[in-house]
């Protein structure tokens, strides 16, 4: 539009520098593209084409047959479902508590936002199996809990479902997940004046409203990244399940023996790309219900 | 009603800590007043405004809107409606939605919201722009979306904060007619805050001048531009000559020569003087009072002359000159006489 009403010569050069723009992001793009296509396409379509393969005594033989995805939708299907239950609560747990915790560094924190934020960096810091074993220390048999409950003579024996179970996975999951969480909504809080929600206040909004009117429709971007990121970190992990889970089993796990113990890697990529799919729907589901999301 | 005012603060005060932003002051807004609230940054006065409109609790004091005390309400609970200096738009929202926002909240119909903003909208001449979002305004645009928003929920006291700050110089010139027009034809109650001393009297009923933390004076633009009570409203709004006196047994003496009589406590005291009431070699009989100075300095501006001159106890006095009266020219180390009536200066307080 600016372009027009400057002069001839001007909108020549204007294009020019425009196409050389355009070139300049195909060269710094390129990298990241061949990396991407080396490290995760091909791989991907790889295991696609392994996942309608099938295993004959011990060897993987290829062949066409939907036999891996009956299983995984069968035989599989419950432990999808449960991984996809907690996986779902973990991340809405985190996005609402990282929610807080972002609106709190944004607006109440005054000068002490930049500490509060390094501070909720530098748990990522921490590492993650050193997580995973601080919440053994606290909520493990022989961990805080416990023997405070039992020094003070309130249980006779150490409570094991404190550690072992999925709530323990939950709690892991959130705790590691939550940087996730603030980061991409506190850089879409950033965005929103001050003013917006006193004038939603002034205007007559309760502290709800304003939370479901101003502050969610216009953080849209940030809750959808950070439930996002959570919920894919969850969904997949492993090893969390495997430490803090006890007897439970996560569809992670089933994937991993897969390729290990039970040595089926065509099964093993049918239950990834089954949990690929059920992925992209939910976040697809999520980020449909964010759009749905006016002001009423 | 009126004669205690609409809204009142009874012993109102802010402090953090040790630091005062606002004096416990007093002070009554009457029913369709248009009331500047003035004075330099840091002067209080934006704290003074979000006091009324419940964005700041005060540290001490009441607040009254309309006979109720409103002191422990929060902002969505007052009558008051408040249009802030970065209008706080909804971005997410259109023009339309924007202004309805309010009246939604209070659960109104749907055909009352519609209609009611239909009529805001024309009163802020906004008709055209409902359908649009709001990153597609211009800056005036947007402030008449504020007000709008303000207006439409009839609030029985519309703030502003620096309503016009962000605005053009043009643009402003054409708000300024905009918001009296509007609070001529709504008969509301305004109260706006300002740094700007044309502004407050251009658009203000009643301007009350703010200091570091203090309310310094309030009054009519006349009586606040006339009749400044101290050095700080002398010389804050418009410009004046503050000059040195002493009295002695009832008559007073400057600093620079020339005297005259006034009744009060001897002592060090201070004299107002606009520019535009000297008079620049008055004839004989038409000034109460005259100095002697020379000419340092002659700026024509157009619709006047601007003369500096240089008076004997060291001092300076500006004077402005009607432009078209040739006998007033005067070149630089000229000596001359200047001269004014009695009830056209000013003692100051202080």
């Amino acid at each position: 539009m600016k372009a027009s009403r400057l002069p001839d010569g001007q909108v020549i050069r204007d294009g020019a520098m425009r196409i050389r723009g355009q070139w300049s992001v195909a060269w710094m793009m390129t990298p990241v593209a061949i990396i991407f296509t080396l490290l995760f396409i091909l791989p991907s379509l790889n295991y696609f084409v392994l996942s309608f393969w099938r295993v004959a005594a011990f060897r993987v033989v290829p062949d066409f047959s939907y036999a891996n995805y009956a299983r995984a939708l069968g035989q599989h299907l419950p432990v999808l479902l449960y991984t996809f239950k907690l996986a779902l609560l973990t991340a809405m747990m985190t996005t609402v508590l990282g929610f807080l915790l972002a609106y709190v560094i944004r607006f109440r924190a005054g000068r002490l936002a930049p500490f509060l934020l390094l501070v909720t960096l530098l748990t990522l810091f921490g590492g993650y199996l050193m997580k995973v074993y601080a919440w053994k220390t606290i909520l493990g048999n022989e961990g805080v809990i416990n023997t405070a409950l039992l020094g003070l003579g309130l249980i006779d024996q150490p409570i094991t479902s404190l550690f072992y179970s999925p709530g323990a996975v939950v709690v892991t999951l959130v705790h590691f997940l939550l940087p996730f969480a603030v980061l991409p909504i506190f850089s879409s809080l950033r965005g929103v004046e001050e003013a917006e929600i006193e004038s939603a206040r002034d205007l007559g909004a309760s502290g709800w409203r304003v939370v479901s009117d101003i502050l969610v429709p216009r953080c849209r971007t940030g809750i959808l990244a950070a439930f996002s990121l959570c919920f894919l970190a969850a969904v997949g992990d492993y090893v969390t399940p495997a430490i803090v889970g006890g007897t439970i089993s996560m569809f992670g796990r089933i994937i991993e023996s897969q390729f290990g113990q039970a040595f089926n890697a065509p099964l093993g990529a049918a239950l990834s790309f089954v949990m690929l799919f059920a992925s992209a729907l939910v976040l697809l589901t999520a980020s449909l219900l964010l759009r749905l999301w006016r002001p009423r | 009603m009126s004669e205690n005012g609409l809204v009142r603060l009874e012993g109102v005060s802010v402090s953090y800590g040790t630091f005062h932003a606002l004096r416990p002051l007093d002070l009554a807004i009457g029913h369709g007043d248009f009331l500047a609230i003035l004075g330099p940054s840091g002067c209080g006065k934006t704290t003074l405004l979000r006091a009324i409109g419940g964005f700041q609790r005060p540290t001490s004091g009441r607040i009254l809107i309309d006979g109720q005390d409103v002191t422990a309400l929060g902002p969505e609970k007052r009558p008051s409606n408040t249009v802030f200096q970065g209008y706080g738009l909804f971005p997410h929202l259109n023009v339309r939605q924007n202004i309805g926002y309010g009246l939604r909240i209070a659960s109104r119909g749907r055909p009352e919201i519609a209609r009611e903003v239909e009529h805001i909208a024309a009163l802020v001449r906004l008709q055209e722009y409902l359908d649009r979002p709001i990153d597609k305004l211009s800056g005036g645009q947007r402030q008449r979306v504020a007000l709008a928003r303000a207006l439409v929920m009839r609030p029985k006291v519309l703030l502003l904060d620096e309503p016009l700050a962000a605005l053009d110089l043009k643009l402003r010139q054409t708000m300024q007619e905009e918001l009296r027009r509007i609070h001529r034809e709504i008969g509301g109650t305004f109260v706006f805050v300002t740094h700007d001393q044309s502004e407050a009297l251009s658009l203000a009923t009643r301007i009350a001048v703010m200091n570091e933390g203090h309310l310094v004076q309030i009054g009519s633009p006349e009586e606040i531009y006339q009749r400044p009570q101290s050095r700080f409203v002398a010389t804050f709004l418009g410009e004046a000559n503050v000059l040195a006196a002493t009295r002695r047994a009832g008559q007073v003496t400057f600093a620079a020569g020339g005297s005259f009589a006034s009744k009060g406590a001897d002592g060090d005291i201070a004299i107002a003087v606009r520019p535009e009431v000297i008079r620049i070699a008055p004839s004989p009989g038409t000034a109460d009072l005259t100095l002697r100075g020379q000419v340092r300095d002659r700026l024509y501006l157009g619709s006047h002359l601007r003369y500096e001159i240089g008076l004997a106890d060291g001092g300076r006095l500006v004077a402005a000159a009607d432009a078209t009266d040739r006998r007033n020219l005067h070149a630089p180390g000229d000596e001359i006489t200047v001269g004014w009536a009695h009830d056209a200066q000013v003692l100051l307080d202080k």
